[in-house]
């Protein structure tokens, strides 16, 4: 038990239940062979993250934890987390590239087509206005999607940035722990 | 049986064509950037941790 310079004894700092301490609950229960669900990790991972109270619980709880091997499991459970943003983001930029691009390329297709098509007189007055008009709002929509698309790629970014400093965070909180 | 389809036609169906397929592509991406539906709540999961587990290691406090 640690003592204080008046030589008596500090209680241990009681923390609170919240997502951050549910979540070393549950490192805990998984080093001890417990079956966890993955969903419910998954989801308090989410709750952790998306709050900076939480992390700094998270980073706080695990220094004071007497086993190391807790945070080795979160910082563990916290780059699988990273993997999965990676790979949403990825799938995005997939997305993006190949079905945004496109889709804005093919809008300005048809915008040629139907001013190309109402010049020698193929197609005339209202028919050709509207296509015209289509062809540009259909342009704009693609635009909006990409433009959505590239918002949540980059939200995504933010939060696996996020997940990976932490991850690094709760290592050097074991490291610098005073109980080891 | 193609060769009645004249010039107009098939600018027309064309310019559709393509302006369906940018609106749809545009509708995909909208899809894949909708927000996550799950809900943010984790108060019961929160409370029904398996607190007992670290009971040698860290004080956590009982009751919510």
């Amino acid at each position: 038990m640690a003592r204080n310079k008046n030589n008596e004894v500090e209680e241990p700092l009681e923390l609170s239940r919240r997502p951050a301490t549910a979540l070393i609950a549950f490192a805990s229960s998984m080093a001890m062979d417990d079956d966890v669900d993955e969903e419910v990790l998954r989801r308090l991972i989410r709750a952790v993250l998306s709050r900076k109270a939480e992390q700094a619980a998270l980073i706080t709880g695990l220094g004071l934890a007497n086993n190391p091997h807790t945070a080795l499991i979160v910082s563990h459970l916290l780059s699988a987390h990273v993997a999965e943003l990676r790979q949403q983001e990825s799938g995005l930029l997939d997305a993006d590239q190949v079905t945004g691009v496109w889709g804005q390329r093919l809008t300005v297709g048809a915008m040629l087509a139907a001013m190309g098509a109402a010049i020698p007189g193929t197609l005339s007055g209202g028919v050709a206005i509207s296509l015209v008009l289509l062809a540009m709002s259909a342009g704009a929509f693609a635009a909006a999607g990409r433009l959505r698309g590239r918002a949540k790629r980059n939200q995504i970014a933010r939060n696996r940035e996020e997940a990976e400093a932490l991850s690094r965070h709760l290592l050097e909180a074991i490291k610098t722990a005073p109980s080891l | 049986m193609l060769e009645g389809i004249g010039l107009d036609t098939t600018m027309l169906w064309a310019a559709i064509g393509f302006s369906a397929l940018g609106l749809g592509a545009g509708a995909y991406m909208f899809y894949r950037a909708r927000p996550a539906t799950e809900s943010a709540d984790v108060s019961d999961i929160v409370k029904s941790a398996p607190y007992h587990r670290v009971h040698n290691d860290l004080k956590i406090k009982s009751g919510s």
